[in-house]
């Protein structure tokens, strides 16, 4: 994933209503910081808020969305598995609005991951296991399922073997002679003979007939060349006058008593001083 | 802790229950080490201890980000919701909140609305 199609995103969400900053990170490791802290002060704060998450889940609890209000701001923290996405913004109002956007965000994010390692998988012929995504959750199918025996093999008494039959010979019919001709560069034409082979279901069946000779021409389908339409004779050009115009040229001339612009004369500009 | 004054524990389950099966939030108020709540002696010890949890977790997010007034604090969890908001007519020496608990994920926005309210009552 380029560094691209995660900062459009969390800069639109940056820019968004009164979001003063964000920062996307995995467990401890930031991924992305747009807070306007120094970086170890973001480190221990997402540290704080991986500590928290933590802490739940040590009791089996699984808090996906915390939101911690303070005089100065307020604070949302999207999380899904190890992925956090942790918000500031000024107005508490905002918080379900800041909070669905970074949970889409975390959804399109995973997706992303999810299918560059799919991808990277089939190009190497491994398996892939399946990423978790927020709110999908999909029946694993266990393992012995996916290890189950094959069918039984065959006993060798079960395996019966036809016997092999000879194939009837060819029947091959005398055919009439064709007669060719020759051309003079030596080509044989011969309009409907196709090149003798082994007969198939998707080659077209012999035509009753048999070429002698040599035979370089095969396709049946031969384009003819449209018959060429005379051309029309070409009108002359007109001879220029004494000025080097032509009688066309000549005609788009304007009269001497027609004014030369009905059109308003142009504005002048004025002139704007600038103090 | 519990205030069993103006109600019988048949009542109270009965509360509990209603808010339950209607998905309403149940709301306690919290002051002085102690918290008072409606549904139930069991229903206000959860509030109380997962109270004292978030507390202590909005404490050490507002020491990082160097915001020591408190304002409110609300989670997700599954399908249920909690928070937790102060009093700002409290006084400061003795701070009072109200929380609120709800089985449904109740947005945060009308969370905090809904605490405003049954603070003003």
């Amino acid at each position: 994933m380029n560094i691209e199609s995660l900062e459009k995103p969390l800069q639109m969400l940056r820019k968004s209503g009164t979001v003063s900053g964000l920062c996307l990170a995995r467990g401890r490791e930031i991924i992305y910081n747009l807070f306007p802290f120094s970086e170890e002060r973001v480190a221990d704060f997402i540290g704080v808020i991986d500590d928290i998450l933590l802490h739940y889940q040590g009791q089996n609890r699984h808090l996906d969305q915390m939101a911690f209000g303070f005089d100065g701001g307020n604070s949302v923290v999207v999380a899904d598995a190890e992925l956090r996405l942790v918000v500031f913004h000024m107005r508490d109002d905002e918080v379900d609005f800041i909070a669905k956007a970074s949970r889409a965000f975390i959804v399109d994010y995973q997706t992303a991951l999810a299918v560059i390692a799919r991808s990277e998988g089939r190009r190497h012929g491994m398996a892939v296991p399946r990423p978790a995504v927020t709110g999908v959750t999909e029946p694993v199918q266990p393992v012995e399922d996916i290890l189950q025996p094959g069918p039984p093999p065959l006993a060798p008494a079960a395996l019966v073997i036809p016997p092999v039959t000879e194939p009837a010979p060819l029947e091959m019919a005398p055919l009439p002679p064709v007669p060719v001709s020759e051309n003079d560069s030596g080509v044989v034409a011969s309009p409907s003979a196709p090149v003798p082979g082994h007969p198939s279901l998707s080659s077209p069946r012999l035509a009753p007939g048999r070429t002698t000779g040599r035979v370089a021409v095969a396709n049946p389908m031969t384009r003819v060349a449209p018959a060429l339409k005379p051309l029309r004779p070409v009108p002359p050009v007109a001879e220029p006058d004494d000025d080097g115009l032509s009688a066309a040229s000549r005609m788009a001339k304007l009269s001497p008593s027609q004014p030369e612009s009905t059109l308003p004369p142009p504005r002048v500009p004025r002139v704007i001083r600038k103090f | 802790m519990e205030d069993t004054h103006n109600s019988t524990l048949s009542d109270q389950n009965e509360m509990l229950r209603d808010a339950l099966e209607r998905r309403i939030p149940r709301f306690f108020r919290a002051a002085a080490g102690s918290a008072r709540g409606r549904t139930g002696r069991e229903d206000t010890e959860k509030f109380a201890e997962d109270l004292m949890t978030l507390q202590e977790c909005s404490q050490i997010v507002g020491e990082r980000l160097e915001m020591q007034a408190i304002s409110y604090a609300l989670f997700y969890e599954g399908d249920s919701a909690f928070g937790y908001r102060f009093d700002p007519n409290s006084h400061p020496s003795r701070p009072e909140l109200v929380g609120t608990m709800v089985n449904r994920r109740l947005p945060m926005r009308e969370m905090l609305a809904a605490m405003n309210e049954f603070l003003n009552e």
